[in-house]
This record gives structure tokens, sequence and C-alpha cells, in this order.
């Protein structure tokens, strides 16, 4: 099942209610438009924002008795995930936290996000991360499951220091957090230790910000809060480590690094105060406003970073609570400082890594937003079948002038795909690529000639396709709606193509083309292994009279004389005995 | 790109191209390749996660790597990498200068982000202009590429603007040119070539006319003024400028100009105190402005002049028929009275032929010339100008190149090989320095005497050349040219082949009798063979080249039983 297809379409959403399941899809828009606004000068906006946030003091009064009942509930999760995970190492005594957590911070960022596109882009896979906590994760409502999923894929990273109630969460759990594009407010203990599922991302909607922020007025604000977001991220570094010293510096390093990287960068999506999964799971009716809406992630760091008052005065009351802690520095900030550039910044790495959730399994592209990666996906198989298309190899193409360029590049700030690029022949394309067939596990070859058939994954479809396949019985059009069994049995569209299958427009395609056959049946005869034709890397006709006709070369009429076809026919034959080492040589990738 | 490294472990035995092994690399190392010259090399990523130079690499899908490529595959968080296929140099390294760059490209993003947020109408929102500097063999071009394409991974469309007309990383050298960059770049491919804006100065080395170059920098300052005025993304994106190694005298001069010309907000200075001293004192004064010093990354190795030279000749052949082949040029005949020739003021290469009978060359560096077709045009590569009058030429970008392959006076036609058939997409052309033959001449004489060896070796041992062939072969000694300057090596070279390729029948036979030659002959005598035979037909040229840079795709045989 796919997850996001149960969710109402990004569309509808506006951008400040969004589901913070949908949000990926929504997270480019926010984040570009709204983060990154959140400039020097944003304090306004955050005050904005957050109305309610008059200061600390005044906070515990407003705390409902529900949502203190939810910062409960979830308290017993961690520690089961404790026993749960207890035995694979990664779980340190107080003393050993900052350690661990270097340890074991490397190996799992791939498999996260490995997971993360496992689970988004396929099909849930419960069996996968299921703990024993966590029984039915697909009865949760979408936006649940998600979150099910973040606990789930959280969880064995979750370090409970049992002797002092403190939670502690290594980085690629906040990364992967953030995968989702979710901006988590920490857990906050209030009287007891337990797990605020709050959720700022999006959209913390009033009442749930409010709540955050109540949950930290609950907490003695004595410590003094950096005021200015831009504070070398050092010194902050520095100074909020004192101030968690009265609590235990053991706990310090672990908790929560996005957020003191939230606060000397100004806009980068770091800002992670985490909701684990498993803390929602005893809520999935509850419906916590907070919990199941968000705001604009963009905004919240605005929010957060420059605003002294409130949030950095929640957090280094949190920090004074020992509550999280902000050891390392995690950000770069917007200044060039010699000393800083020297040490690995987390958040820079996860910016390029975890944030970007989904990775284009062709190309390697990551993206944040389902959005983007289907657009991307689309882009592929457009040009694959360009490829395909192409008959001959194409020519380089001449620059553009400078007006084509300014508009080109202006485009390219809208839509990709300037117009000068080469209107490409399509009158291929039914043949190749669309003429492709869900594979059938019953049938791996094909019916009339017997040959396997080439399968291949489409990412369009989501599913594995015979290449080139057609059902016998199918007619020209849609088959959709059609029942499988009228359409027979699959085979290859080209061997259909002699019976009686084939649309007839799509015949005196084929007779319109038989001039070319000719030079279509040489280059084939001489193409080295047939290798030429599928890379489109080597046409001997192209490339050995890489001439215009009009250039009326007499190299290139000899060419077309028969008799010297019939020299190069037996040339292929030996140049393809000749050269077959080097076909697998000059393997090139297989896209899509 | 000069990444690559020394021959520190070269892994098995050459030929042995059906050996897989697997390299595993820790957090924060990189393992640099140098692929063989006569193969390609196939590379994947099994586990972990993997970027080459800024971009990263999908799982499991095998990448193939043309011949000679260097490139390193970077690892933030641990890898292991599988390689198909022989290479010259490969190892691992551990101490790369790699964070302080992903933190330079973060504070660049932080900067972005800023510039987006701010009022489209306020300077704020000009996002950083970065401009990279250092002497030649410092990583520039790599550390510009790796700038973009992590930006690119973020979705920013920042602007690529090379400066650097000896390598021409963007199109080919002696131009200056800047383009869009929309994803992260290609490990392969390199920089897309969907829509550059171009420049033509016409020699590898700004100091033969640094009146033009500084035109053509301002000129193409301006259209990126106006592009960022019109495009907010692409404003706040801004800019990655690469410029030359040349940092000494008069190209620090020019350095200086590019920065102010650009409003560059960020110099960054790889690996050298000096130029970084000296930039970060004439720049205090300007507030906005960061001088950055970044180490220069092992993985560098220097070029010398010769490798240069050559990897210069493979930018111009990449512009006509792609890194892999997979482009088709097309030869033109046009008569000499359709083309209009200029060459932009004087210079050391200018031919005094084309010249009026009794005129010295110009004083006015930017003076237009007149050229009238002669035989120095002969593989000369010229620009196609937008231009459409004379007087607009310099300020013109250009729209492509092409190479003239020969000259028949008899009938006053000219060959060419131009990117696609039909008219040219201007009439005015423009002259330069940049040929196509004497380049590659140079590199394969002069690069290494083994080589000759083997290629007078090969053709005379084997059969009885014509004496006319034996003649040139021995022009082309470098005994011969040795102790001239490089202008009369050129000259020298060009005779011997001039002769030598008088007799194209010759040619064929050695080729055909050396035995189909990507099998038999090694890749650098194919490299001469088809220059030697490029004077004779434009149509095989082409086809020769093909053969010759690839091994791998050879329609050698084909061009022999034509012939016959």
């Amino acid at each position: 099942m796919n997850i996001y297809s149960s969710l109402p379409p990004p569309g509808n959403v506006a951008p400040r209610n969004s589901l913070s399941t949908n949000h990926t899809a929504s997270l480019v828009t926010d984040y570009r438009g709204n983060l990154s606004k959140s400039g020097r000068g944003s304090i306004n906006k955050i005050v904005e924002a957050l109305p309610n946030v008059a200061g600390p003091s005044d906070l515990p009064s407003q705390i409902p008795p529900s949502f203190r009942e939810s910062l409960i509930l979830p308290h017993l999760q961690p520690q089961s995930h404790l026993n749960a995970k207890g035995g694979d190492g990664k779980l340190g005594g107080p003393s050993s936290i900052a350690s661990t957590f270097s340890s074991t911070y490397d190996p799992p960022v791939p498999d996260i996000r490995t997971a993360h596109d496992a689970a988004l882009t396929k099909a849930w896979r419960p069996a996968k991360f299921q703990t024993p906590h966590m029984p039915s994760l697909s009865a949760l409502p979408p936006q649940m499951q998600i979150r099910g999923q973040f606990g789930m894929k959280t969880a064995p990273n979750i370090v409970v220091d049992q002797g002092l109630n403190k939670t502690i969460y290594s980085e690629q759990h906040l990364g992967s957090a953030r995968n989702m594009s979710q901006v988590n407010f920490p857990l906050i203990p209030s009287q007891r230790p337990g797990l605020i599922p709050i959720n700022l991302q999006g959209t913390a909607q009033p009442s749930l910000a409010h709540s955050m922020v109540q949950g930290a007025g609950q907490l003695p604000s004595s410590v003094p809060a950096p005021s200015n977001s831009m504070v070398p991220p050092k010194s902050y570094g520095y100074l909020a480590q004192a101030q968690g010293h009265p609590i235990g510096t053991t706990s310090l390093s672990n908790i929560v690094p996005g957020v003191q990287s939230s606060l000397p960068v100004l806009n980068a999506p770091n800002m992670s105060f985490h909701v684990p999964g498993a803390a929602l799971r005893p809520l999935p009716g509850a419906h916590l406003p907070g919990t199941s809406q968000s705001l604009p992630s963009g905004q919240t760091i605005g929010q957060v970073a420059p605003n002294p008052p409130a949030l950095s005065g929640l957090i280094s009351s949190l920090v004074a609570q020992g509550l999280i802690s902000l050891t390392k520095q995690d950000s770069v900030g917007v200044e060039f400082d010699q000393d800083s550039l020297k040490v690995r910044h987390e958040s820079t790495i996860t910016a390029l890594y975890a944030d970007l959730p989904r990775q284009c399994k062709t190309c390697g592209l990551r993206f944040k937003s389902q959005e983007e990666h289907s657009k991307h996906m689309d882009w592929h198989v457009n040009k694959n079948r360009t490829l395909r298309t192409r008959k001959t190899k194409p020519s380089p193409k001449w620059f553009v002038s400078v007006s084509m360029w300014l508009s080109g590049a202006e485009a390219l700030g809208t839509e990709a795909v300037p117009g000068f690029l080469p209107a490409e022949n399509t009158v291929e394309k039914t043949e190749d690529e669309e003429m492709a067939v869900p594979a059938d596990e019953d049938q791996n070859a094909c019916a009339l000639c017997g040959e396997p058939f080439d399968d291949f994954y489409s990412d369009e479809m989501e599913e594995w396709m015979y290449k080139g396949a057609v059902y016998m019985y199918a007619p020209a059009g849609s088959i959709v709606g059609m029942d499988r069994s009228q359409l027979g049995p699959i085979v290859h569209a080209k061997c259909r193509s002699d019976s009686d299958g084939i649309p007839p427009e799509e015949k005196d395609e084929r007779e319109s083309t038989e001039e070319g056959s000719q030079r279509k049946r040489l280059r084939t005869r001489c193409s080295i292994g047939g290798w030429g034709e599928k890379s489109g890397g080597y046409d001997p006709v192209s490339s050995l009279a890489p001439v215009s006709q009009e250039t009326s070369s007499p190299l290139y009429s000899k060419l077309e004389s028969s008799q010297n076809r019939a020299v190069m026919e037996n040339l292929g034959e030996s140049l393809r005995l000749l050269e077959e080492e080097d076909i697998d040589a000059f393997h090139r990738p297989k896209t899509l | 790109m000069a990444y690559g490294g020394t021959s520190v472990a070269p892994t098995g035995p050459p030929g042995s191209s059906t050996s897989i092994r697997q390299v595993k690399l820790d957090k924060e190392c990189e393992l640099r390749v140098e692929v063989s010259p006569d193969s390609p090399l196939r590379l994947r990523l099994l586990t972990g996660s993997a970027e080459i130079f800024g971009t990263e690499i999908a799982p499991e899908i095998w990448l193939t790597f043309p011949p000679r490529l260097k490139f390193a595959v970077f690892t933030w968080y641990g890898a292991t990498i599988e390689m198909d296929g022989t290479t010259e140099t490969d190892y691992t390294a551990d101490e790369t200068p790699m964070i302080s760059y992903v933190n330079v490209h973060a504070v660049l993003d932080a900067r972005r982000h800023r510039a987006k947020a701010s009022p489209s109408d306020s300077d704020a929102s000009q996002g950083p202009r970065v401009i990279v500097v250092g002497p030649t063999d410092s990583g520039k071009s790599t550390l510009s590429r790796m700038l973009l394409s992590w930006a690119a991974k973020q979705g920013w469309k920042p602007t690529f603007v090379d400066l650097d007309i000896g390598q021409g990383s963007i199109t080919i050298p002696g131009c200056i040119a800047a383009t869009p960059i929309e994803l992260p770049i290609d490990p392969v491919e390199g920089i897309p070539l969907d829509m550059p804006l171009v420049y033509f100065h016409g020699h590898v080395t700004p100091s033969v006319n640094v009146d033009l170059y500084k035109v053509l920098v301002k000129e193409l300052a301006q259209i990126l003024e106006r592009q960022f005025t019109g495009n907010v993304e692409s404003r706040a994106a801004g800019m990655v400028i690469n410029t030359m190694g040349w940092i000494e005298g008069v190209g620090y001069e020019l350095l200086l100009h590019a920065i102010d010309t650009f409003n560059a907000t960020v110099v960054l200075v790889l690996g050298q105190e000096k130029l970084w001293s000296m930039l970060r004192d004439v720049l205090k004064n300007k507030a906005n402005v960061d001088v950055v010093k970044l180490q220069k990354s092992g993985g560098v190795v220097s070029r010398n002049a010769k490798v240069r030279q050559k990897a210069r000749a493979y930018r111009i052949r990449e512009y006509f028929y792609g890194l892999a082949n997979d482009l088709s040029p097309h030869s033109n005949i046009a008569s000499f009275s359709d083309l209009f020739i200029y060459r932009v003021g004087g210079g050391p290469q200018a031919p005094r032929s084309a010249l009026p009978a009794g005129a010295e060359p110009a004083a006015d560096p930017t003076r237009l010339i007149p050229v009238s077709v002669n035989q120095d045009l002969l593989h000369l590569v010229l620009a196609v100008s937008f231009a459409k009058e004379p007087d607009e030429i310099i300020s013109s970008n250009v729209a492509g190149f092409i190479w003239i392959t020969d000259i028949n006076f008899e009938s006053k036609k000219i060959t060419y090989l131009a990117p696609s058939a039909g008219n040219l997409p201007g009439k005015y052309l423009i002259m330069g320095s940049l040929t196509c033959l004497l380049m590659f001449c140079d590199s394969v004489i002069k690069s290494s005497a083994h080589y000759r060896f083997e290629i007078v070796q090969t053709l005379i041992s084997e059969i009885e050349p014509d004496v006319h062939v034996k003649r040139a072969m021995n022009d082309i000694n470098a005994d011969k040219v040795s102790g001239l300057g490089i202008a009369q090596q050129h000259q020298a070279i060009g005779h011997g082949l001039k002769a030598f390729i008088s007799r194209p029948r010759e040619v064929f036979s050695l080729l055909s009798n050396v035995g189909l030659f990507p099998r038999v002959a090694k890749f650098y005598e194919l490299e001469l063979f088809s220059l030697l035979v490029g004077n004779w037909e434009a149509n095989i040229v082409a086809s020769f080249f093909i053969a010759s840079f690839s091994p791998f795709s050879s329609p050698f045989p084909l061009i022999c039983v034509l012939h016959y």
C-alpha cells in the first residue's frame, strides 16, 4: 500500500494546515518560500506565528489536562524499546552516551534511508519494523501510520537512561525524522519522564505550539537564553553545555542535535524536535491537534531561530533540565570561519543525504518529496524514450543566442526543458516504451517465438514489466477494464505484428519506413553485435559517413551502392567476431 | 579537471579487464581513479553512499567511465565500491579537504536561503557570487563542480561561469562561458551542454590578447547581470566562477578584474597562501567580500604542458563527437565567398599572410581584421558568431565552432566539420589560434619518445612505404624539430604531415596493413593516423577520429573497404 495514496492530495491542503504526512509534497514550496525567508529580520514573523508565546512563566496554566495525560502515556514506550533492543549494544548508560552516539551513528544512516525508501515509495512492510509494541499500524489513520513508521525506525536508536529519565536520540534518528520533512519537537518530559508528542512541523497549530511551550513553561527557565540568532555556532554550543551542567553532562551530547543546529542556522531545515512514533501510538483517536497538523517547517525554523525570549528560552530551559543537550555544534552559519570550516558539521551532510530521503534508483539524485521524485522519474522515462527512438546519433547542438539564453534561463526557473531542445521523433514510441505489459509469473517467454521476455522495472507503473511485449488479443487502444483472460497470452510486439493484432495505422507507418529499412538492415548487419542500436553509442552508418546528404560526398554515394553493401555485410560478420569482447567492456549502464 | 593522483597502487596487470574488485571506503575517504588509456572502467556502489565531485551515485548501478578519465569517489558515511576494468591508477586516500569544501557549501547554502528570503528588489536578494581562484592544478574546476552539484542537489539552480580559457570545461578551450546548472553534474558526462552562453577568445591563454579577454568577461558579466535581474531564483542561487591558473602579473590583474566585474562576494583561494593574503589585503575595503583560503586536494595531479595541450584537443574533439562518440557532426562544403572570417586584434600567432600585403599586425587589440582564405586556416577551429554586423562580433556570443578540414584552392571550396548540417547560424566566423591538428601532433610527437618509436617501427617495419611517407615520418621525428621554437616545430610537423598525406592511398595501405587498427595499433598511433588522413578527406577524418579516440568502437575496417 502506498501510504501517500491514502492521503488527501497535497493540492487541496493549504500549506499551513497540511497534514504532516502530506508535507513532503508541499515542502518544496514551504521550504523555499517560507523557510528561507527566515532571514535575519524574521523576529516579527515569529511573534506573529506564535502569538501566545508570551513567556515561560505564563505557560503552565494553559496546559490542558488531556495534554498532560498524553505526555504520560508514551512514557513506557522508550523503555520497551530499551528492552527490546537492549541486546544490540546501542544503548548506553549515562556515562557512555556520548561515545555510544558517535559509534552508532555512522553505519545506520544509509540503512535508515533505505528503510524510508522502501516504506515510502513502495509497500508498507510491517514485518520489517514492527516491534512487539506495534501490532497493527496499518489500522491507524494514515498520518498515524507515518508516525508509526517513525517510531519504529527510530525506536532502535532511542537510548534511554533510566536513571536520569532522559531520552537520547542519535542524529540519524533526527535525520530520519527530517526525511519525512517533519520538524519534531524534542521529547519534553513534564512531571514525569515521558514523551510529549508535539509535532511542530509544518504547522504547529497554535494549540500545539502552546502545548509545547507550556511543557517548557513548567520547567524552570532561569537560564539565560542565547538571544542572538547569529551567535557563532561554537560559542552557542558551549553555552548550552554550560547550561546543561547542573543536570548532568552525560546526557548533553546526544539529545536532539537538530535543536541546537536550528539556532545558529537560520535557514537550514535541521530544526528537529522529535516525536517518536511510539509516543503517538497510544493516541490514535485522540488527534491532538498539534500532532496531526503542522506548520510549514520553514516557518517553524524561522520562528525558532531568531526568537530569543520564547523558543530559545524554552530550549535553554530544557537544557537546564538536562532534557535536551547541546554539545556538538552542528551548523556552519552564514559566515566563513576558518576553524568552523574544518570541522564536520553533521547537519551539513544530512542536508545532502538524509534530509532528501527519496533517491532515484537510476541516477542517485535525491528528493524531499514524492512529487519531485515522480516528476524526475517522468523525466527519466522521457529521456529513455528519446534515446530509444533515436535512429541515428544526434548532432551537437548550436549554442543559443543571448536572448534565447536569457529566456531559457528564465524558463529553467519555472519549468525545465527549454524550447530549443530538439524536437524528438516519437514515431517508435509505441513500439518500444509503451509496448510493455506487466510481468506474468506464469509466462516468461513469448507464446509465438518462445524467446524469453526481457523484464525491467517500470518506475512509471511501479511493477515489473516485459519489454516490447503485448497481449496477443489486445485491441489497439486501451486495455483498461478488460479481463486478463480476454487478452490472451503475452507475445512480443514484433512477433504479433505479423498477425492480425496490429492496428492499421501502425502498419502504414511500417510501410512508410520501408524505404529506410534497407539502411536499417545495413546498420543492423554492421553494428557490432547489435550493440550500436541499443545504446545509441555506435552507429556505423552515421559515424561512417558523418556527411549531410547535400554534401554529395563520393564516399557516401559509394556506401549507398549495392555492391558495397554486400561487402559491408561480410565485414559486419567478421567485425562481430572481432569485437565481441569489446562489447562487454563498453557496457553502458542500463537506465530505467 | 585535474583530479586523479599519482601512481601509488596500480591494481592488476594491464589487460586484465575481467578483474572485478571491491574497495571498501571508510567514512570521509575517497577512492581516486584514473581510467586506463585504452579501455573504459565500470564502477558501482555496492553499499553505503558515495559521491563523485558532489554528485551522489546511485546504488547498484554500473557507471561506465571512458578511458583516461580521472575522478574520485568520496563517501561521507562509508561505502563499498566495485570496479570492473583496468585503471591507470587507483588508490584510497583518507585525507581530503572535503569537509572544508562541504562547509563552504553549507555557508553558501545558508546565504542562498537568506537571499531568497529577502525582498526581490533589494540587494540582499542576490545569492553568493563565488569565484574560485588559485594556481594551476589546484583543483579549481573540481571545487567549482562540487559546489555546483551540491547546490543543485539541494534544489538550487546556480550559474556556472568558466573564465578558464585554457581548459574550457563548459565548451572548448579558448572560450569563456556560462551555463545554469539544474542538476548535479553527471560524473561521466560533465557539464551539460544544453544551454551555455559562450564567448570566443580564440586562444588558450589570455596573454595573446588581454584586452579582448577583458572585453569578453565584461560582456558575459553584463548578460548575467540581466539574467539575475529577471530571474529571482537564479539570483538567489548565485554563481560559481572558475578562473585560470594564471595568478601572476597580468594574470593576477585579470583575476582582480573578474572579481570586480562579476561583483564576486566570496573569493575561494585554493592552495596558495600568498595569493590569499594578497587578495585579502586588496579586498579588505570591500565590506561584503569574503576571501576564504582552502586546502588543495591531494588528489589533484600536476599536469605538464603536454598533458594540458592534449586535454584541450580532447575537449575540441568532444565538442564535435561527444564524450562517448555519441554525437554525429556534419561535414559541409562552402565556397570561399560564402565565409566571412575575422580575426580580432593582433597577437603573436596571427599569420601575416592573413593581412593585406605589406600591412603590419594591427595595434588595436580589439580591432577586427578580415581574413581571406589561405592555407593557414587549415585545421583551425573557427567560431560562428551571432553578430549581425561585423562590428558586433566582439560583443556577440557564439553559436558554436567549425573545424576547417580541407581547403581546395582550385575549386575555391572549403570543407569544414560543423555540428550540424545546413546553414551556419551566423555568417561571421572568428578565427583564433585554436587548431586541432597541431595540438594533436604536438602531444603525440613530444609527449613520448616511446610512442613515436612505436609508430615508426610499426609503419616502417611491416610494410615498405612510399619514399614520401618515409620522408614525412622523418620530418615528424623530433630530432629534426627539437631545438626549434614551438611555432617552428608546429610548422615542421605540419609540413611533414602535408607531405605525408599527399599520398592518401599510401596512408590507407599503411593503415590496413598495420592490421585493423584499434586492435593492433596502439592508441597513440591511431591518433596520429587520424591526423595524417585528415587533410585528405574530411569524411574519413571524422571516422578516424572516432576510432582513434575510442578503441572500443571501431569503424575502421569499413573505411578501408570503402576506400578500395
